[in-house]
């Protein structure tokens, strides 16, 4: 019997581990991987939460959030894939033309 | 295979052994996605992190849900990246000036995010090593009809969700569309940009 919070605990950490790796890393695709990594860490918390409480609605939040997630993929990599057609980088610190 | 199927049948009755393994493994790999400096590291770093997520679901019994993740996350969503990954070919990254201090606040960042998590689901660090959760003897009256099976997820979905559903179908249509147009224009954006940046008024 794993205790629940042992769940909770480990979604913080990958939820925490995402949100650094969001913050210091500049390939774009990478930042759309730690964006995953957050996902994935909520929907590792829903599961938990759900389970907990023999309510079935966090399982239903999962299949949306990955219904989200998919969506935010496709329109993220067309975004990366646009931005490198416009600046031969995928580095976001490039895309700084509005700062001017 | 005892743990296997001990771990199929929910109930999370898995051995803490098997768990930390897995959590050691996402970890592990969550890290790699991290810091990996190839993006096609990263990528297959992700890809295990997200298998390791799919184990978790099996472990509470959110069956429905870790065959899901491993068709859609796995399957769809890792295979975008990777295209996207192999297409672009980039492989160096250009660090900034102020990259370290930037770092350690990053990492500062997710360490109190896990701190706050820690101290909100933890009253104590001795309640982590004896008891647990709190609200553990919630799980006992409950857990039987939160299995995630095929049946119980589709009636909650068709049932009580039906209009989430229909309209989360319609965002992912737009977003296809969406993308297909954001990717499929092959000059405008850089014609805006190359050939005629005065009238745009940048630089």
């Amino acid at each position: 019997m794993i205790p629940f919070s042992y769940f909770i605990l480990l979604s913080a950490v990958l939820f925490g581990i995402g949100a650094a790796g969001m913050l210091f890393r500049r390939n774009t695709i990478v930042v759309f991987m730690c964006i995953e990594l957050m996902l994935n860490a909520t929907n590792l918390a829903f599961v938990t939460f759900s389970k907990m409480w023999g309510n079935l609605d966090g399982q239903i939040m999962v299949l949306f959030t990955m219904v989200i997630a998919a969506a935010e993929a496709a329109l993220g990599l067309a975004i990366i894939i646009s931005l490198f057609r416009a600046f031969q980088s995928i580095d976001s610190s490039v895309a700084s033309e509005l700062k001017r | 295979m005892g743990d296997v199927t001990t771990a199929a049948s929910g109930l999370h009755g898995i051995p803490v052994v098997f768990f930390g393994i897995i959590a050691l493994w996402m970890i592990v790999s969550a890290l790699g996605t991290v810091l990996a400096k190839n993006p096609i590291n990263s990528v297959l770093f992700l890809v295990t992190n997200l298998l390791g997520v799919a184990v978790m679901y099996a472990a509470l019994g959110a069956h429905f849900l870790a065959v899901v993740q491993v068709i859609v996350y796995a399957g769809a969503i890792v295979v975008l990246f990777l295209f996207v990954v192999m297409l672009l070919n980039v492989k160096v990254e250009r660090e900034g000036a102020n990259s370290l201090l930037f770092k350690v606040a990053a990492t500062m960042c997710g360490v109190v995010f896990v701190a706050l998590v820690a101290r909100a689901y933890l009253p104590g660090m001795e309640d982590l090593l004896q008891t647990g959760f709190i609200l553990e003897a919630q799980s006992s009256n409950g857990s039987s009809d939160a299995d995630g099976t095929v049946k119980a997820i589709g009636r909650e979905l068709f049932t009580k969700h039906v209009f989430i559903f229909e309209a989360v179908s319609l965002v992912l249509i737009v977003a296809m569309v969406a993308a297909v147009m954001l990717a499929g224009q092959r000059n405008r954006g850089e014609k805006l940009l190359k050939q005629n940046p005065k009238q745009l008024g940048i630089r």
